[in-house]
């Protein structure tokens, strides 16, 4: 059958001693940033993108999504032991997690978290390595009206199913928009807003507005919060869970990596969305809604699934059909054009050995990380000790190194300055930037596809919607906007993020 | 009768994003509009421009209707070294090598902190800057001046 051939191919490439190695050194790193608050996946993959320059398309894939993944079973040490999360995934784990802790009962907690996250890992993996090849078959059926339609549908998804406020954050893609523009137009070669700075000719990269929106404009947040942390690590004891914890929490984990399977697949999903999900699934069904919020274990168990199926499953709209979901997908792409690798659903069928030694290795990725964060939760313990003064000084060095060696450019690190600035404006304002840098990578890909068909269509808007497939993707943008600005779900929403 | 303006978050984001959408629009006049059928490299961003200057000002008057906790106190300080930190090393980079550039970063940067150690900051500066030397220069041979160059 297909699909075993294919996961033989996958595993034939994942298995390889360089790509093993890099699976590794993927998720420790992504772990360790998990743990760490203040600096999460986005920012460590921005950073780490120069770095893997040198590296063999799919283990550098490989590496760069073990951060992801791995850093959602890491932010989970930190939501339970010190309530801070080191995700915004895990935000949801703190509620429960925390009290699981000064219950004396971080240590069941720490390994269901770990437990259900490999679960949810597995089938998160196998979820895509079923659906991933079906659908890029379809997407190629897809026309440029029908693209853009449902790039459209994909901003507007990322913005409704997030959190803050909707308006701001369509702004925030309208200005990502705009900053895709930048550089020589595509199909004329006309310099666009680049002031005669050679280095803005192919655009801003995309590395330099991530490090300074998500690597410097946080430092700046973080700084200005001051630090306050009560960690309850000293005795992290009775890691086994016990039989009833086991009983109650298994039927969470399904559930939750249900929910989190699902919603990782919708643009504007992954990791966080389906854990605020299931932790709300959890307590609407529960016998006893009461217990959530003092130490209920299956509000760790569920979200800390949900977040790791979601990391797994958003990668199927990447592998597919080449169209990110939510910005750590955007930074992969940024990764795979670097490669020479055009995302689409062509990769599937020109490179597959890519896209299934990264499927494979997700499942390697996911064993590893189970093994790793049991015994060695007393390192990651030690390291939440350190301060925040000492690492965010490391991270600036890190960030300009690694800005710099992308095109040996003091210009881009000038920028990303600039950048960093402005992320700490954003985030003062109550802007997202995530949105922005979703709309800056897809922006020119949205203007190719307006501008093909428009060509075609001899510059006739109603295309968009004669076209049935399009107009369904319309369809549902819009709906997503109303349905998220009428004041009862308006509320609700809120409710959801109001309980972290 | 004065409006009152309960959120100033949402004020100031509307004029920030209504600002950004008209300088596209003014700076990108020149470029060719072309047509819809034939889309030119002005099209795209004179869209976009607009319906961001529009979203700005949705976002601005919003701001007199609803509630909303105040910005707070800006860290100027913070800001300043961070960004003043970055902008150090990117100037210093090509022009005082590697090493200097960093410790000129970590010296910058933990000034942002409200504790300060003068023994913790040599210590972490040195320590950043020979590691970064010797991972990245020596270990993944990235082509960085590590000290300026002399006469």
């Amino acid at each position: 059958m297909d699909l075993l051939h294919n996961l033989a191919l996958g595993f034939g490439v994942a298995f390889t001693l360089q790509n093993l190695l890099y699976c590794l050194i993927g998720v420790s790193l992504g772990t360790l940033v998990g743990v760490l608050p203040g600096i999460g996946p986005v920012a460590t993959i921005a950073m780490l993108l120069p770095a893997s320059f040198s590296l063999p398309p799919v283990t550098a894939l490989i590496l760069l999504a073990g951060i992801y993944y791995g850093a959602q079973y890491g932010g989970s040490t930190t939501a339970i032991l010190v309530n801070l999360p080191g995700e915004s995934s895990s935000v949801v784990t703190c509620i429960d997690g925390y009290q699981m802790a000064r219950q004396g009962r971080a240590g069941p907690a720490l390994s269901i978290a770990a437990l259900g996250s490999f679960f949810a890992g597995c089938v998160g993996t196998l979820i895509l390595a079923a659906f991933a090849q079906p659908l890029s078959e379809l997407a190629v059926a897809l026309g440029p009206i029908e693209k853009f339609s449902l790039m459209v549908l994909g901003l507007v998804a990322a913005v409704a199913l997030a959190h803050g406020s909707l308006v701001k954050a369509l702004g925030m893609i309208l200005v990502g928009l705009l900053l895709g523009t930048v550089g020589a137009d595509t199909q004329t070669g006309h310099m666009r807003y680049t002031f005669g700075i050679p280095e803005l000719t192919d655009g801003i990269g995309f590395v330099v507005v991530a490090m300074g929106l998500f690597g410097f404009g946080e430092i700046i947040a973080n700084l200005e919060k001051g630090e306050a942390r009560e960690v309850f690590t000293s005795n992290v004891e009775g890691l086994f869970p016990r039989g009833s914890d086991l009983k109650a929490a298994w039927k969470a984990v399904v559930r939750g990596t249900g929910v989190g399977a699902l919603l990782g697949i919708l643009p504007g999903g992954g990791a966080v969305l389906g854990s605020f999900a299931a932790y709300a699934v959890e307590k609407r069904i529960a016998n006893d809604p009461s217990r959530f919020g003092k130490g209920a274990i299956e509000g760790v168990a569920a979200p800390e699934s949900a977040n790791n199926a979601g990391a797994q499953t958003s990668f199927i709209t990447l592998l597919s059909l080449g169209i990110p979901s939510n910005a750590v997908m955007a930074l992969m792409i940024g990764a795979m054009v670097i490669k020479g690798i055009t995302p689409g659903p062509q990769v599937m069928t020109e490179q597959p050995e890519l896209v299934w030694g990264m499927i494979a290795s997700m499942w390697i990725g996911n064993l590893m990380l189970v093994i790793l964060n049991l015994p060695l939760i007393g390192i990651w313990i030690k390291l939440l000790t350190i301060p925040y003064r000492l690492l965010f000084p490391a991270i600036l060095v890190l960030c300009c190194i690694g800005i710099y060696s992308l095109n040996n450019s003091a210009t881009e690190v000038g920028l990303a300055a600039g950048f960093g600035l402005l992320g700490y404006v954003f985030i003062k304002l109550g802007c997202e930037p995530a949105p922005l840098l979703l709309a800056m990578v897809l922006g020119p890909m949205m203007e190719d596809e307006l501008r093909r068909g428009m060509t075609i269509h001899r510059g006739d808007p109603t295309v968009f919607l004669k076209s049935p497939f399009s107009l369904v993707m319309l369809a549902l943008a819009a709906a997503l906007l109303v349905v998220v600005v009428v004041p009862a779900v308006r509320r609700k929403r809120e409710e959801a993020f109001q309980e972290s | 009768m004065i409006a009152q303006v309960r959120n100033a978050k949402d004020l100031f984001a509307g004029l920030l994003f209504a600002v950004i959408g008209a300088a596209a629009v003014v700076i990108g006049r020149g470029y060719p509009l072309g047509s819809a059928s034939r889309m030119g490299p002005g099209y795209f961003p004179m869209l976009v421009g607009g319906l961001l200057i529009l979203i700005g000002l949705v976002v601005a008057v919003r701001a007199f209707a609803a509630h909303s906790e105040p910005i707070g106190r800006l860290d100027i300080k913070s800001a300043l070294l961070v960004i003043g930190a970055v902008a150090v090393f990117a100037a210093g980079i090509e022009r005082l090598g590697l090493v200097l550039s960093i410790l000129l970063v970590v010296i910058l940067g933990y000034a942002a902190n409200s504790e300060r150690k003068l023994t913790e900051l040599v210590i972490l500066a040195l320590v950043l800057a020979l590691a970064s030397a010797a991972i990245f220069v020596y270990g993944l041979q990235l082509p960085f001046k590590l000290w300026p160059e002399l006469g």
